[in-house]
């Protein structure tokens, strides 16, 4: 891993950083990954029976329920109420395509 | 009062027979609050409205109507929402966020009549083992100011431990429940994977989550974990588990014989996985260790070794799924929707402001190892490959479930280390070593308070049972509590 790598996966993260930290991440990253990389030694052709997790996706319709939203008369007010920036019920943001 | 000492137990014992009222015993941990919040910095927010709570309680109880946990005060991990309060995860980013809604434990606890004390300091998002990361300072430990208090539950922990609440509730990635519990002399609870609804909860490895109880006494956790305990329509991943019912997970038939009769513990075999603690622990550690195993002995528990080759793993398997799933997770702190939003001219400036400036250094660099793993070219080599062997370490345990009911470690390698020891973050990663095989492999895990060492800080024993093992977890804990010298908190 290089200062370029840090570059690159500070920008898909959308975090800023001073080139500083970058630097001090480069570091982190290095003691972080090399303890990790001690996975790559399990053999899993062992135990070929226990390939992945039990682990499954759940869904549920997407509906408006105000019977979960516990009492809230107007759930999508208060939803939008939170945000920085609102204008007429809607919550507003930057323009996008410039 | 002696707050210090109060168990849940003896005070809704005190409640119902009107020794003192809710309104006292809420007065009585307000005054310790008053007296050591500033040196210990254990709450974030001491609600204004704790004594009118104590006051609706103290009618309930005259009208005859109370359950376990009326009138007692809780504090609540400054993760978990409580409607119409602040939450703020710790994080700069989320300081003036109010809560829209109740979590689903919050909502068990207030239709118990249970006093919220108020929120508790940790690390940022749940992100650390020492509550250092905390965007509002660190929390002290009560036995020793110049150490930790562990973490990331940390402010529950001491809330706890100084008198200021009787019991509090935490969440638990890696340990972050019973390492700050094991560090402050008390118990600490996580549930099997899906016991308790997360619904509430600020998301950190979402396939990892639990929230359960800080207490004084193993009793006082059980009746917690029992009012917070349930499967919940919104938490897709939650079941039913209650240590007072059949649970619906095939166990062992020995386990199920036991439960049965009241002296449970007594003939439970008891694993130990040797090899996993021949490194890097406190001798003193190792000798108390030992010396609670002896004790388990006595009971009538049979103690045996056992092996569990890939446990070591869990770790570094863990430093891959969490980061993984926290980037996700933090996904959405983009500044639009609630939380800080950072001035900025366009669209994608703002978002890397917000995070860039909203996020303390830990938080920024688990999302950023996160989006490393998850990455195209590594995601085969780290999420992949951790996700295979998280998938053999669980079929490790349950292989060993068939010999033994219970698996003991000692809860962390040390006691409580000094503030600002563990600089580099693979060292602070590793105080989790013991705690975070029961997060990987879904299983419940308690941690029991077990005496102190030369220097008066506290040691702990960690049980671990197989899914759904929460009331043999209980009744053992039991047996090791009874057996040590009453709790003489500082």
């Amino acid at each position: 891993m290089e200062l370029k790598d840090v570059e690159k996966l500070a920008e898909l993260a959308r975090i800023e950083m001073s080139s500083e930290e970058k630097a001090n991440m480069l570091k982190d990253f290095k003691s972080i990954l090399g303890y990790v990389d001690q996975i790559q030694s399990v053999d899993l052709s062992t135990n070929s029976s226990v390939e992945k997790l039990d682990k499954i996706n759940i869904f549920r319709e997407d509906v408006l329920s105000t019977s979960d939203s516990q009492e809230d008369k107007d759930p999508i007010n208060t939803f939008v109420s939170i945000a920085p920036q609102k204008q007429d019920g809607y919550i507003k943001v930057k323009k996008i395509l410039s | 009062m002696n707050l210090s000492e109060l168990t849940i137990k003896k005070a809704m014992i005190g409640l119902s027979e009107k020794k003192f009222s809710a309104r006292k015993l809420a007065e009585d941990c307000l005054k310790n609050i008053e007296e050591r919040n500033k040196e210990l910095n254990v709450f974030l927010e001491v609600f204004d409205d704790v004594l009118a709570q104590a006051d609706v309680a103290d009618k309930i109880i005259s009208s005859g109507e109370a359950n376990p946990l009326t009138g007692i005060p809780l504090a609540i991990k400054d993760n978990i929402l409580i409607k119409g309060r602040k939450c703020s995860s710790a994080s700069k980013i989320l300081e003036n966020y109010t809560a829209s809604y109740d979590a689903t434990v919050i909502k068990k606890l207030k239709d118990a009549g249970v006093i919220f004390m108020g929120r508790t300091n940790m690390d940022e998002f749940a992100m650390g083992s020492s509550t250092e990361s905390s965007a509002f300072g660190p929390t002290k430990n009560p036995f020793d100011l110049s150490r930790v208090p562990g973490g990331s539950s940390g402010g529950s922990a001491v809330a706890v431990a100084s008198g200021m609440a009787l019991g509090a509730l935490g969440s638990d990635t890696a340990g972050s429940i019973r390492q700050p519990a094991a560090f402050c002399g008390l118990v600490g609870m996580k549930p099997t994977y899906g016991a308790v609804s997360r619904y509430g909860l600020m998301a950190l490895g979402s396939s990892i989550d639990q929230i359960g109880p800080i207490t004084k006494t193993v009793e006082d956790a059980e009746i917690i974990f029992t009012a917070i305990a349930g499967a919940d329509s919104l938490d897709a991943t939650s079941v039913d588990v209650s240590p007072t019912e059949e649970f619906s997970w095939p166990s062992r038939p020995s386990l199920r014989s036991a439960r049965a009769g009241e002296n449970s513990s007594a003939g439970f075999t008891i694993g130990v996985p040797r090899d996993f603690l021949s490194e890097g622990v406190d001798p003193e550690v190792l000798k108390n260790f030992e010396e609670s195993l002896e004790k388990l002995r006595a009971a009538g528990c049979k103690i045996i070794d056992i092996s569990l080759p890939l446990v070591k793993y869990s770790l570094a398997v863990y430093y891959i799924l969490m980061p993984a799933e926290a980037s996700t997770n933090l996904a959405r702190y983009d500044g639009m929707r609630f939380g800080f939003s950072a001035e900025a001219p366009n669209l994608l400036e703002v978002y890397k402001k917000t995070r860039g400036e909203g996020f303390g250094r830990e938080v920024r660099r688990r999302i950023m190892l996160g989006t490393y793993v998850l990455s195209h070219g590594y995601y085969d080599a780290y999420y992949n490959k951790a996700t295979a062997v998280r998938g053999q370490i669980k079929h490790e345990f349950e292989k060993v479930f068939e010999k033994v009911d219970l698996i003991a470690t000692p809860t962390a390698p040390t006691p409580a280390f000094k503030l600002g020891e563990k600089i580099d973050p693979v060292s602070m990663y590793l105080s989790d070593i013991f705690t975070v095989p029961a997060n990987i492999a879904d299983l419940p895990a308690v941690s029991v308070p077990t005496g102190k060492n030369k220097d008066g800080l506290p040691l702990s024993f960690q049980l671990m049972a197989s899914i759904g093992g929460e009331s043999a977890l209980f009744s053992t804990a039991r047996i090791l509590e009874k057996y040590l010298p009453a709790g003489d908190l500082s």
